[in-house]
């Protein structure tokens, strides 16, 4: 599902993100990314959900090749992804129902069905009641739960999601952590980056640590291996 | 895809109500600036043109070419004058009657030479041509100029006169008049086009999270720079009536000043607001110039994928 061989990223600097990065992640797995600030999380997380490209190797991620995309294309492969982040990124302007509904909007489907859509999903993320509310009306668990749903709307193959609990405390982060279990149950492949590692030991999930844009270690590969 | 155009326009409005109401207010100034010149250009053209039709000339006549109505020659001459292109009507003006209007015209001025029975003023026999309103209209002097050369080879034809200098001089002042106020609407114009893409860009600065989380979620450059596009040719179309109402309202007040003072102009009559057809122009062109800039500012949109290439190494 999300493949990576090769990977070189380099910025200005030259600040070397990250250098032969190679990584694998099969389809319904539900994997952690963690390593310190600077270790090349978010440039990987960039890479993925084609915000950036590499400077060498090669990027195939829900059957998109990312080095290969046009500009006129980022947008469809976009489409076939979920993207969650650490602040939300919720339109303010737009109440709880017209955040979830966008990806849909954009997709060009009709209202009543979008309409539908949205509100089972606002049930499974246990924000019915607050579907007319703006983000600035709701708390940080409610907020992300809010950019969850908008991530999974259009039904993606892969969620990513950056630092998805970073804003939040630990029975929030847990609830949130709870969700994204949900998810990956329905099939849906789930990359989350985090430096939470209490977080991490309370999930039994692959995980992937990366220091100075190299993984040191991948659980995967260890005897008593989860996920 | 309408439906979005039409939901993004109204949430701009209730939610940046300051930044356009701003926007608006600068761009209609602007227009009614412009639209202000426009008025008066049309107005003092109107004046001008007033001063066009009292265009003619005089074709003095040998002393040979008799005045009776029996003159073969005179009627030769009559026709060909007719017969020449842009010329409306030939009228025949006697020795007399040219020294009767003289007299009228500067009895004021010397009394007592023009009491004087005898007094019998110096003027030939004329022809007065005068011309069709296409010439007139345009200030052709070079073909002024060819019909009195063309003239001064008939037979029977003297001199002529069409005030050559004073015409020359009317006709480069009008055609200054014309440059200058085309070269100040361009200016003008242009000039909206600058505030329309400013507050187009100011917009887009302040929406930057949104058009970000627009990408994010999958949309295409045109489904981010279109509202943006319907945002600038709404705001000109707004700013362009609004610049019509005012400059009317103002052009109204001024008349209505003016002829209470200067009623012997017949002010209500000769200045006229811009007719129908110049308002839909305007404001169509208006509209346009708000789409365009917003168009031209717009098109430099784009975070994801340049923004990788711009910080490639």
């Amino acid at each position: 599902m999300i493949s990576l061989s090769h990977i070189y990223k380099t910025y200005p600097g030259p600040i070397h993100a990250l250098s032969n990065f190679d990584l694998n992640i099969e389809k319904g797995e539900s994997v952690f990314i963690t390593g310190p600030s600077g270790s090349g999380k978010t440039t990987l997380f960039r890479l993925v959900s084609g915000f950036d490209r590499p400077s060498s190797g090669a990027i195939s991620v829900a059957g998109f090749n990312i080095n290969e995309l046009t500009e006129k294309e980022v947008p469809y492969f976009r489409r076939n992804i979920g993207v969650v982040f650490q602040d939300f990124r919720l339109l303010k302007d737009r109440t709880v129902f017209e955040n979830v509904a966008l990806p849909l909007e954009i997709k060009g489907q009709k209202f009543v069905g979008i309409k539908q859509k949205v509100n089972e999903m606002l049930d499974i993320v246990g924000l019915t009641f607050k579907r007319e509310q703006h983000p600035e009306q709701l708390s940080g668990g409610e907020q992300q739960r809010v950019a969850i749903a908008r991530a999974l709307i259009h039904q993606p193959g892969v969620l990513i999601a950056d630092e998805p609990t970073g804003n939040l405390d630990e029975e929030l982060s847990l609830g949130i952590m709870e969700l994204l279990d949900k998810v990956n149950a329905q099939g849906t492949t789930v990359l989350i980056a985090t430096h939470d590692m209490d977080l991490v030991k309370k999930k039994r999930r692959r995980v992937i640590q990366i220091k100075s844009g190299n993984i040191v270690k991948d659980s995967k590969n260890e005897p008593n291996a989860l996920g | 895809m309408n439906q979005m155009l039409w939901a993004n326009l109204k949430r701009t409005w209730t939610h940046h109500f300051g930044t356009q109401m701003t926007t608006l207010i600068v761009l209609a100034a602007s227009y009614a600036i412009i639209c202000s010149f426009l008025t008066l250009g049309q107005n003092l053209r109107n004046i001008l043109s007033l001063w066009g039709d009292s265009i003619q000339m005089t074709v003095f006549l040998k002393e040979e070419t008799k005045e009776d109505s029996g003159n073969e020659k005179l009627t030769q001459l009559k026709t060909r004058l007719q017969a020449i292109n842009g010329v409306d009507d030939v009228k025949y003006v006697s020795k007399q009657e040219a020294a009767e209007k003289f007299k009228m015209e500067m009895s004021g001025f010397m009394p007592e030479v023009f009491q004087d029975e005898e007094f019998i003023a110096p003027f030939p026999s004329s022809f007065i041509i005068s011309f069709k309103d296409q010439l007139k209209q345009k200030i052709d002097t070079l073909r002024l100029a060819e019909i009195a050369k063309q003239i001064s080879g008939f037979e029977g034809a003297e001199d002529i006169a069409y005030g050559q200098d004073w015409l020359n001089n009317y006709a480069s002042f009008i055609k200054g008049i014309n440059s200058m106020g085309l070269a100040l609407v361009l200016v003008l114009l242009s000039g909206s086009v600058f505030v329309v893409g400013t507050s187009i860009k100011t917009s887009i600065s302040a929406r930057r999270d949104e058009i970000e989380i627009m990408e994010l979620v999958g949309a295409t450059s045109q489904m981010i720079r279109w509202p943006l596009v319907v945002e600038g040719l709404f705001l000109g179309l707004l700013a362009s009536t609004v610049a019509v109402f005012l400059t009317f309202f103002a052009f109204t007040f001024v008349r209505e000043s003016m002829a209470t003072q200067a009623f012997f102009l017949a002010v209500q009559s000769q200045f006229q607001f811009l007719s129908g057809l110049y308002v839909f122009l305007f404001i169509s062109t208006g509209t346009i110039c708000g789409g365009l800039s917003a168009f031209f500012f717009a098109r430099k949109l784009n975070h994801g994928w340049l923004a990788s290439q711009r910080s490639e190494v």
